[in-house]
């Protein structure tokens, strides 16, 4: 140290070379902030004098919130780039033989270098931020527009802000630290910025077209955006302006610990950096060979894969080829890069060779299943419980968290929300119903590989319906392991009913059992006949889910299939309604609907049918009728046939038969793996609900088999 | 004192310095010469404490020299290709150097830039290839460091303007016991100013010795002796380095002082006989030629 104010005078000396980064921050801030705010006030104050809408106020002041909130995207790419600048800039002497000689042949240490000119980046961005921030504060107070509530927002975007800013700035020092070169700096910033997320998607790719068993869990894209600095930055810029919730919490100090430990990564870098480096693509060379294969393996898989989708008929062939293909021309760029010239394209031929060893053993672990994947079910006595979602029951199902102290719900995909919420630990038929799944897994992935074609029309040969079967087992050492399986219905029917009849699966299954009076704001309930909304205070909504859980917890598979629902139930939670259906058998339910006013027994009769219309939409025979039309050679056949091709029935009799033979269309919908429907057949029933002679069309599916001979007689419908 | 021992540095497959020792005593100014590539450079940048070496130490006044501080203090290094701020000045340059050098002389900086005829305000960027070197030494020689290291600084002044840069370097010596280290291609740049001289070649160094004492104990003589029995007797009583024979006229490179060459002569009596001045060029040649070497290929 020459001087006790050393730091400070040679950060004033920094800031001097770097008067235009300070230009370029105070511009970018300025138009951001102060004049846009400028802008948007002085529109609001002259639109208000000059309209009279009622939420007008309500409205600028959310744009204003919006201006200052941390999702605000020009705040963020504003942000990306400045880090990015500033840590290119900063350490760009590095890149220079005649800079390094002046800076490190001067009497001050790396290290305090290094938090000279570390500092004066994050300086150029917390100044001129705050600057125009403070700007735009007087620009609001001024017009009446500023609240605590708006200051309290604005400093923890700014906090955010920082702290991904000196997260990316540094991951933008680290590549200048590991380079030589400037081009070669900001690639290596890419490449460490959406490195983590490519080698997931990568592998996430391989393990779906693979393993036929693989669960593409939600987690993945989660993982994908945690892992890129910049994706992670936008989620959690989305979450906190919906408010902190603990994972929120959790990720800003999982970044804070990162960013910790890439700022001590970056100083110890630079302490080591040979300075001979400069001018070359990587300072280090221990580092060459590590970072080549980190490129060069993921780039090789992903064209493998990339070829093989695209081509998708010889799979096989064209995967070998993308792998080989990828895998030359990624090395060939990585050593031109290295070492600045083209004719050194395939230098270091043992490293394209070891290169090739392990995508030639990565791509055959996944080819062949070296490890067992699809067939892997773990020990019985190993698992502590397992979590079942099963796809085509219950489609109506609206799934979500409640995740923030703001009560923000965030909309989880099906499978993820019951293997989260389920637990159950009688087992027996759900691992059964595994035990089928492999073996019909096995099955289909060897005629895939006989039809020597990716994708192979994968029905069952009795003409079942497949469901697609998702399984959690959480093993006792707490591992959990997750699985998927396409089978036929109708050889796991008895174990899936045994499943749907357990109370555990019925909690994970159905997210009325998490919810309480308190998040409910409305309770409707409809049917055909009706519509009503009830007034009901807590423990009187409290009082109905306990009555409905209790009830649903009793339904079966064959209730669902053999009986329809009379009613369904709409509990609105803020801005979307969660739908319940009433069976007949929820006897307590309709009750105390009843008891509220809403007669849920009332179910339509066939004496409240004013017709019921058939359609067959069998192109073959559509075409048949029109063309017998067309030349007037229609038979007795047809004869109740309109020139639509439709056929109406208003006879009671005739209406009995074919209504007790339907199902309704949104039902079927929701429990497809259920039925089995003549889907090519269209039937509009036409119910009259009150002596008013109003009525409503519903669409129903006659259930496979079950159309009445007439029926057939008159659409032409052969079976 | 500069302590340089056993040190060698690698740039990939380059041996750039190899097991190089050298002392350099306080006061002296010390010339490395060497062709380009003879790792004149590295070994500077070495002992400006830029680059570390593979291996040997490089101690200045007893301290290690690589990333510290309390020995960086006592040197300044003019690179071959000094670096300027963008758009700086003169002016800005010296409120730099003040920053990192303590005893930085202002007054005098201002006085060399007068003396110089270099403006204080004009950008640097539009100085030439020589202003900017004059510029380079006036900033080293201002901040005042006990150890000045200059990298082909000399090349590119005119021959005016080097002299006066070569004196105002004798000056500080003299005044201040500034030790200096010149790196040069050219060993006529050197031999007016070096007390020393280290040949390098190849990264290793060929040769390191006292100039006034290499130049005291060659000498070259023109003579015609008597006879052939004459020449013998010298001969045999000579170090001779390397001799040449023109009719009759002898020229004889020779070790040893003056006065003991004459005696030897005079004893012969020869028909003729002068002692000639060598230049530092003509002892090189002499002691590279021992040494095995083509002193042309390694020294322009």
């Amino acid at each position: 140290m020459t001087s006790k104010n050393l730091f400070l005078k040679l950060q004033k000396e920094d800031m001097k070379r770097r008067v235009w980064t300070i230009s370029l921050s105070m511009l970018a801030f300025f138009l951001l902030f102060t004049v846009v705010c400028a802008m948007k006030v002085s529109n609001f104050v002259y639109e208000l004098k000059r309209v009279e809408f009622e939420h007008y106020s309500e409205w600028a002041y959310g744009q204003i919130k919006y201006m200052m909130s941390p999702t605000n995207e020009y705040l963020i790419i504003i942000t990306i780039i400045g880090a990015i600048i500033c840590g290119l800039s900063g350490f760009f002497y590095l890149h220079s033989k005649k800079k390094v000689d002046l800076y490190h042949s001067i009497a001050v240490r790396r290290e305090k270098l290094f938090a000279i000119v570390y500092t004066n980046g994050l300086l150029i961005y917390i100044v001129p931020y705050l600057i125009n921030l403070l700007l735009c504060f007087i620009i609001l107070a001024v017009n009446h527009y500023f609240t605590m509530e708006l200051f309290l927002l604005a400093i923890t975007t700014f906090v955010h802000n920082l702290l991904y800013y000196i997260l990316i700035y540094t991951i933008t020092i680290i590549a200048v630290m590991l380079t030589g070169n400037v081009v070669v700096s900001f690639l290596g910033t890419g490449v460490f910025c959406f490195y983590g997320s490519f080698v997931v998607a990568v592998l996430e790719e391989y393990f779906c077209q693979f393993f036929a068993t693989y669960y593409v869990s939600s987690k993945i894209d989660d993982l994908m955006t945690a892992l890129s600095p910049i994706g992670n930055y936008f989620n959690t810029a989305k979450y906190i302006a919906n408010g902190f919730g603990s994972e929120v919490i959790t990720t800003i100090l999982l970044v804070i610990a990162f960013t910790l430990l890439f700022i001590f990564l970056a100083v110890f870098l630079y302490k080591k950096r040979p300075s001979e480096g400069t001018g070359k693509a990587m300072v280090f060379n221990v580092s060459k060979p590590i970072i080549k294969l980190a490129l060069v393996i993921p780039l090789s898989l992903a064209g493998g894969i990339l070829f093989g989708n695209i081509a998708q008929s010889y799979y096989t062939t064209w995967l070998i080829f993308g792998l080989v293909f990828s895998l030359i021309i990624s090395y060939g760029i990585v050593e031109i890069i290295y070492n600045f010239d083209i004719r050194k394209a395939f230098s270091g031929k043992p490293y394209l060779l070891g290169s090739a060893v392990v995508v030639c053993i990565i791509v055959c672990v996944f080819k062949f299943d070296l490890f067992g994947y699809d067939s892997y079910i773990p020990n019985k006595e190993d698992i502590k419980a397992v979590s079942v979602a099963i796809n085509g029951i219950d489609s109506h199902i609206r799934y979500f968290e409640l995740q923030d102290l703001n009560q923000n719900r965030r909309y989880v995909s099906d499978q993820d929300y019951q293997l989260k919420h389920m637990d159950m630990t009688d087992f027996e038929s759900a691992y059964g119903i595994s035990e089928i799944g492999i073996e019909y897994t096995l099955r289909n992935k060897k005629a895939r590989k006989e039809a020597n074609f990716f994708y192979i029309n994968e029905v069952d040969d009795e003409g079942s319906k497949y469901l697609y079967y998702t399984i959690k087992y959480t093993l006792k050492r707490g591992k959990e392991v997750y699985r998927e399986y396409m089978i036929p219905i109708n050889k796991t029917y008895d174990l899936l009913q045994d499943v749907y009849e357990d109370l555990d699966y019925k909690k994970g299954h159905y997210p009325i059992y998490q919810l309480n009076g308190d998040q409910i704001k409305k309770v409707s309930s409809y049917n055909q006949f009706q519509e009503k909304e009830f007034s009901l205070n807590t423990d009187k909504k409290n009082e109905l889910l306990e009555i409905y859980r209790e009830e649903i917890s009793k339904l079966s598979l064959d209730d669902v299939i053999e009986t329809q629902p009379i009613a369904t139930l709409v509990f609105n939670i803020d801005y979307f309604d969660l739908l319940y259906y009433v069976y007949p058998s929820f006897e307590n339910t309709i009750s105390y609907l009843n008891n509220h006013g809403f007669d849920a027994s009332r179910v339509a009769q066939p004496k409240d049918i004013m017709k019921i219309s058939v359609i067959n939409w069998d192109y073959v025979k559509y075409t048949e009728i029109k063309n017998a039309r067309a030349t007037e050679s229609v038979g007795t056949m047809y004869t109740n046939m309109d020139s639509e091709g439709r056929v109406t029935y208003t006879d009671v009799s005739f209406i009995e038969e074919i209504y007790s033979s339907l199902v309704l269309e949104d039902y079927y919908s929701d429990n497809s793996v259920l039925f089995n429907v003549e889907n090519s057949i269209d039937v509009i029933v036409t119910i009259q609900i009150d002596d008013h002679g109003n009525y409503i069309e519903n669409r129903y599916y006659f259930r496979a088999g079950e159309v009445p001979d007439f029926v057939k007689r008159d659409i032409g419908f052969v079976d | 004192m500069i302590e340089v021992t056993n040190v060698s540095k690698s740039f990939d497959d380059i041996k750039a310095v190899d097991q190089v020792s050298v002392q350099i005593q306080e006061g002296n100014v010390f010339g490395f010469v060497g062709t380009n590539g003879a790792g004149k450079s590295t070994l500077l940048r070495m002992l400006s404490g830029i680059i570390k070496p593979d291996s040997g130490q490089i101690r200045i006044d007893g301290m290690e020299i690589y990333e510290n501080p309390m020995a960086k203090e006592l040197i300044f290094y003019i690179s071959d290709d000094q670096y300027y701020f963008n758009n700086a000045t003169p002016k800005d340059m010296k409120k730099f150097y003040q920053e990192i050098y303590p005893n930085f002389d202002r007054d005098r900086f201002d006085d060399f830039l007068s003396q110089f005829e270099l403006s204080q305000n004009r950008k640097i960027n539009t100085f030439s290839k020589g202003m900017k070197k004059q510029l380079s030494v006036i900033l080293g020689i201002c901040a005042n460091t006990k150890y000045l290291f200059c990298d082909e600084t000399f090349d590119g002044l005119d021959p005016v303007v080097r002299q006066a840069v070569k004196s105002i370097i004798a000056k500080e010596i003299t005044e201040r016991k500034m030790t200096t280290i010149i790196a040069s291609h050219n060993l006529r740049e050197l031999e007016d100013i070096c007390d020393h001289v280290g040949l390098l070649h190849r990264g290793g160094i060929l040769f390191s010795r006292d100039l006034y004492d290499m130049k005291l104990n060659i000498h070259k003589i023109q003579c015609v002796f008597k006879n052939e029995d004459d020449s013998q007797k010298v001969f045999e009583s000579l170090d001779i380095i390397k001799h040449e024979q023109r009719g009759s006229l002898y020229m004889i490179s020779a070790r040893g002082n003056r006065e003991e060459i004459v005696r030897i002569f005079e004893k012969v009596d020869p028909v003729f006989f002068e002692v000639l001045p060598l230049s530092l060029e003509e002892v090189f040649i002499c002691e590279t030629e021992v040494a095995g070497y083509d002193i042309k290929k390694l020294i322009s």
